[in-house]
């Protein structure tokens, strides 16, 4: 009900509500074209386009569909255009080092946790190109596939066979990192 | 029963995505909630699922300060007052409201009926005569010269069929064997002719 207010408001032009609505997205929007980019200097250019984008098309936006799921298709398109033009000037991003601020009681448990994070951060960023992009929309969007669907322009069917597929790198990607791990104890 | 178990685990894994949604059919989704708790392997594909999920969610450290989200959304909505300006300037202009936007107006457009008339005017250079100019004087001489000489030719041929004297010219000027041939096909033409002629005449 609020957000339908501020999506009404941001129509008639309020900047303030615009910025309240956005707000709400902020740190999924973010994460999502961060996870995508690999890069924060990226991420910020593609989140600052994202926004200009999102404010001209909201007078156009069908109050019908699910905002988020909209939101998230003009983020979609923004992070996949990038990509594009990236692939063809041959722009390569570097990973950024993330910081596990999550303080465990034991620390040999936290250093596997860490470990455990940099491998999934390394599988996700190994997916092909559809894989991540419908990993990152459920995960960073919390979108459901049939959103992921519409959004991708592709069937169902192709959309969880995607995440299948992305599942199964990940878990593969795990096990063969622990492996060395595994045959030191013995 | 293994293999009915294998078939199963290969079933949901297809649909385990959509049963997390609740997005399958009502009969569906009861037949898969009631299996995950008969068959308990079922349940290590969601578990397995969530379990990278929460280590996902777990790393995601990178946020965006307040600061710079404020300034972006500025940079947004300014980006958009300029469009807003341009609208309002036309509306303001249709309305009548204020003569010197229509003064403005009027003036842009004398500007640009001036631009047009004066491209209109101005003398510019046939592209078809730019082009002949860059042809070769000696190409096109050579091109006469040759048509001439073959004339030429002509003519001195049709005079040794006509002429006696100017065969023994045209003999002297030529090879005997190259003379000999080209008054023997003349003389067979005109024989030719001849006998086309009576044969007509009968």
């Amino acid at each position: 009900m609020l957000e339908n207010l501020l999506i009404n408001k941001c129509k008639a032009g309020d900047g303030d509500a615009y910025r309240r609505l956005m707000n709400n997205y902020k740190n999924k929007l973010f994460g999502y074209l961060w996870r995508f980019s690999n890069s924060q200097d990226v991420a910020e250019e593609l989140f600052q386009l994202t926004l200009i984008k999102v404010w001209k098309g909201l007078k156009k936006y069908d109050d019908r569909k699910k905002f988020s799921s909209w939101l998230f298709t003009v983020a979609h398109n923004v992070a996949m255009d990038d990509l594009r033009m990236r692939k063809s000037s041959r722009i390569f991003t570097t990973i950024d080092e993330i910081e596990n601020g999550n303080i465990s009681e034991r620390p040999d448990d936290e250093y596997v946790k860490k470990e455990s994070i940099e491998i999934i951060n390394k599988s996700v960023n190994d997916l092909s190109e559809k894989q991540k992009s419908v990993f990152l929309l459920r995960q960073n969007g919390e979108l459901t596939f049939r959103e992921i669907a519409e959004i991708m322009n592709e069937p169902l069917n192709t959309i969880t066979s995607h995440m299948h597929y992305a599942i199964k790198k990940i878990k593969k990607q795990i096990e063969k990192e622990n492996e060395p791990r595994k045959r030191s104890v013995i | 029963m293994n293999q009915e178990k294998d078939q199963l685990f290969k079933e949901f894994e297809k649909e385990v995505w959509l049963f997390l949604d609740n997005d399958l059919p009502k009969q569906k989704m009861e037949f898969w909630n009631k299996k995950l708790i008969e068959i308990p392997e079922l349940k290590k594909l969601i578990n397995y699922y969530r379990s990278i999920s929460n280590l996902y969610k777990d790393s995601e450290e990178i946020e965006l300060s307040s600061e710079k989200f404020d300034k972006m959304i500025d940079s947004a909505l300014s980006k958009n007052t300029f469009f807003a300006k341009i609208k309002n300037f036309i509306q303001t202009l249709l309305s009548g409201e204020s003569e010197l936007a229509f003064g403005k107006m009027a003036f842009a457009s004398a500007l640009v009926i001036a631009a047009i008339v004066i491209s209109i005017v101005s003398n510019r250079n046939n592209p078809v005569v730019k082009m002949t100019q860059t042809i070769n004087e000696e190409l096109l001489d050579w091109d006469a010269d040759f048509v001439d000489e073959q004339i030429g030719k002509v003519g001195n041929l049709l005079k040794v069929t006509k002429d006696d004297e100017y065969r023994k010219y045209y003999r002297y000027n030529q090879s005997t064997s190259s003379v000999e041939k080209n008054i023997n096909n003349i003389n067979d033409n005109i024989k030719a002719l001849k006998k086309e002629i009576n044969n007509k005449n009968l």
